[in-house]
């Protein structure tokens, strides 16, 4: 790395997949959640000394991504509302191997930036309403119109049956 | 027992994450480029300052040295032109009243021939919206006004609605014509200022750090969102729909951030004094002389009181006379007096400034273009969303000069 502060390229190397991971399931592309990871550690790096005397480089990295993705919906949402998923991110196959809905996440290229990380956060990072709250800048209450806003959505579209057991 | 929606939801997002495979090497190949690309972009951009300047001195790059914070250089003298010899097509002239006694009073340029009047007795609360052609000379109505309803304030469109502000309501109607439709109390909240019809919803820059949006079809606002920008505690927008760090206010480097695109843009106080307000490509500085205090000193629009040592007087009007404005690029070149009279703000998209005499400056061409000659009863000059109209000494025939026009 050009002029890094020592300890960056080893955060990137203990962290980077499980940001990679992140990215992906955020963005629902391969090279949309790489992108979204460089540009947050991009950042990371300009602003290393403060974050890190602070002890969450991480914490810094995934509020930026979410951020980041969130700010980027306008210009992109259109790209997003998509029937098919990008090539480059999945096969139905792979995902299903590993017991995974492919369905469902091809579903979930239909919400918006928003819904959809806001449903990550919960179900993927087990975050709670107010920690979510917090990452993305919004009150609960928006956090939780938005989860209830995306399931449904995702309840709703035909060829997914699924009963409507839970609530947000 | 069934599955719910959230379990599958949860196995799936596990699905996705494993099927990532380890490439945090290229994370950093990756970063390092993003990092050169950025420096790369700076430099080009510091270059072409260079190549400027040393045009403007008549040196050399090889010779010339960039100086840090560059005082205040001359430009040559701005040519001095009419509206109708820098703009032909943008100046139009139209019936002050309506065929039923009522005046119109431009309110906005919806394109280059189109313009949103407000039509209602003179001197009185509007009653209607109508579009006047000025390719055609024809008005037609769009919208009767609710009668209880304040007069229209800030108004925006994209060419298909209107949407406008009457008080702490919003509202909107179709250009073509139909009834207007209330979206919204906004209560007495953080009202907006500048705002943006975007993809079928309202939107602007609402209380500290919140984006607003409203859908035109009245559903309930959705879209309400915080954003942040590092280091930035108050933002201002001048032009829509870029935000300025409050840096820059303060002289510091800052940035210009695209509400709608999230694009940033590194701005560069060229004499490491505050800037009053920057669009994408220019920016304003205003110089108060030493006997004027802002009323707020956060707040560059907010007016001058003379400070003579005596009770202070609002003198917000003679305050923007006395003062100068400078203008730069947004990466610092191009500094330069303005050559308007007094405070002067920037106008059409940032391209333009403009002062309180409806001259406009056009700093890429270094042309003055002056509507004096049109304006024959200065008392009814005005000012709308995208354009300047007033009376002529015909009191029968307005005119108006429309920015959206001249591009």
């Amino acid at each position: 790395m050009d002029d890094q502060p020592t300890g960056f390229e080893e955060f990137v190397h203990v962290r980077g997949l499980a940001l990679l991971r992140y990215g992906f399931v955020l963005t629902g592309n391969r090279d949309d959640g790489a992108d979204l990871v460089q540009e947050a550690l991009l950042r990371l790096s300009d602003a290393w000394p403060r974050v890190r005397s602070k002890d969450d480089p991480e914490g810094f990295v995934r509020v930026t991504m979410v951020r980041l993705h969130i700010s980027r919906w306008r210009r992109s949402r259109r790209e997003r509302l998509v029937a098919e998923v990008p090539e480059s991110s999945y096969r139905d196959a792979d995902i299903e191997r590993l017991s995974g809905d492919a369905g469902t996440w091809r579903l979930l290229a239909a919400l918006s930036p928003r819904q959809r990380a806001v449903l990550v956060l919960r179900y993927y990072e087990d975050l709670s309403d107010e920690d979510i709250a917090a990452r993305i800048g919004v009150s609960r209450n928006t956090v939780r119109s938005l989860a209830a806003r995306g399931l449904a959505r995702l309840r709703a579209e035909p060829g997914l049956p699924i009963p409507d057991l839970g609530s947000v | 027992m069934p599955e719910t929606m959230e379990s599958r939801l949860i196995r799936t997002l596990r699905a996705a994450d494993a099927l990532v495979l380890p490439s945090a090497d290229d994370l950093l190949t990756g970063v390092a480029r993003r990092r050169r690309a950025r420096t790369r972009r700076r430099a080009q951009a510091v270059l072409a300052a260079a190549a400027v300047i040393a045009v403007i001195a008549g040196s050399t790059l090889v010779t010339g040295r960039l100086r840090a914070d560059p005082p205040p250089v001359g430009d040559p003298s701005p040519a001095i032109v009419t509206a109708e010899e820098a703009w032909p097509g943008a100046v139009t002239r139209f019936p002050t009243r309506s065929a039923d006694g009522l005046t119109y009073t431009p309110l906005l340029a919806v394109d280059a021939t189109r313009t949103l009047l407000l039509t209602g007795p003179e001197g009185g609360t509007a009653t209607r919206m109508d579009l006047l052609d000025t390719a055609t000379g024809v008005i037609t109505t769009v919208t009767a006004l609710d009668p209880a309803a304040a007069s229209p304030t800030v108004v925006t469109t994209d060419g298909q609605t209107a949407a406008w502000l009457s008080g702490t309501e919003l509202w909107q109607t179709p250009l073509p014509g139909g009834p207007a439709r209330r979206l919204d109390d906004l209560g007495k909240g953080a009202l907006p200022t500048l705002m943006a019809i975007d993809d079928g919803k309202v939107v602007w820059l609402g209380g500290f750090g919140s984006v607003v949006d409203v859908p035109l079809d009245g559903s309930p606002s959705e879209a309400i969102f915080n954003f942040s920008m590092e280091g930035t505690n108050r933002p201002a927008m001048a032009v829509w729909p870029w935000l300025m760090s409050t840096e820059l206010m303060r002289g510091s480097p800052g940035i210009l951030t695209n509400l709608m695109t999230a694009n940033n843009l590194w701005v560069t106080p060229a004499d490491g004094k505050g800037l009053t307000a920057c669009g994408p490509e220019w920016c304003t500085a205003t110089r108060a002389q030493p006997t004027l205090t802002p009323i707020d000193p956060d707040n560059p629009y907010g007016g001058y009181y003379v400070d003579t040592g005596q009770a202070p007087t609002d003198l917000r009007e003679p305050g923007l006379l006395s003062m100068r404005t400078y203008i730069q690029r947004v990466d610092g070149t191009g500094f330069r007096e303005s050559p308007l009279t007094g405070y002067s703000w920037l106008a059409h998209g940032g391209k333009l400034i403009t002062d309180v005499r409806h001259r406009f400056y056009d700093p890429e061409r270094n042309q003055v273009i002056t509507l004096d000659h049109l304006i024959e009863v200065p008392e009814s000059v005005g000012v709308g969303d995208e354009l300047v109209y007033g009376r002529s000494a015909d009191p029968a025939v307005s005119w108006l000069v429309n920015l959206k026009a001249i591009d």
